[in-house]
């Protein structure tokens, strides 16, 4: 079991460093003609020290700039909204945002339980529990990756003339 | 909870982000000054975490934009 856990862990690393090119992901939010709003950019690295939430805010500012790039600066906040919700990447970013919520709770369950143990150790070598516990880490390290995966996109740099 | 326990739920936790990691070390500081962290306490993390939906952070991207829009000129 730690040789599995090993692995997974090792992949997940792999994976995450391969994805940790140094690619830049500029967001530019631009208000009226010839002004630049406010512009923030990330490095893949950042983004991966960074907290799951903040990998998350980062993808969806990226989909708001998108937007805006593809309806210009005239589009409403309900025409931004609806077209970020039909872009498939953004489908793709729910479905593992739900997916990193549930396997995070079972998680914190895991713990909960754990937390009743007086001796936790002997909580950890049941085979269920334990495989419980590496099953959840392994889908959170891969959930994070696929998140980050997507800062590997061209700078974007909305700015209307 | 033992630190064997601590250690495990830290090596799963490794790639959660350095926010996460923060309020993990919290629990732990205050497990080992005596007193235990409580179920209720890792469920009410995994609750708060957890709730955060992908419509709620593209809401937080539009009211960004919003934020930083310049203000319309005045009409003549």
């Amino acid at each position: 079991m730690k040789k599995l856990f090993n692995s997974i862990c090792l992949g997940a690393v792999l994976c995450m460093a391969a994805l940790a090119t140094p690619i830049i992901v500029g967001v530019s939010v631009s208000g009226c003609a010839g002004t630049r709003g406010q512009e923030q950019t990330y490095t893949t690295t950042e983004a991966l020290g960074a907290t799951v939430d903040t990998a998350s805010q980062i993808f969806t500012d990226y989909e708001v700039v998108r937007a805006q790039g593809a309806l210009g600066p005239a589009a409403t906040k309900e025409d931004l909204r609806a077209w970020v919700r039909s872009d498939p990447s953004y489908q793709t970013f729910t479905g593992l945002r739900n997916q990193f919520n549930n396997v995070f709770n079972q998680w914190c369950q895991i713990n909960a339980v754990l937390a009743t143990q007086t001796n936790a150790p002997s909580a950890l070598a049941d085979p269920k529990f334990r495989l419980a516990a590496i099953q959840a880490a392994g889908e959170l390290t891969l959930f994070i990756a696929g998140i980050v995966g997507h800062d590997k996109v061209q700078v974007v740099n909305v700015n209307q003339p | 909870m033992t630190p064997a326990a601590w250690a495990f739920i830290f090596q799963i936790a490794a790639p959660l982000g350095n926010d996460l990691i923060t309020r993990l070390l919290n629990l732990y500081h205050q497990d080992r000054s005596g007193t235990p962290v409580t179920s209720e306490q890792w469920l009410a993390l995994g609750r708060e975490v957890s709730s955060k939906t992908a419509d709620q952070f593209l809401e937080n991207s539009l009211n960004k934009l919003a934020s930083n829009a310049p203000a319309a000129p005045p009409s003549a």
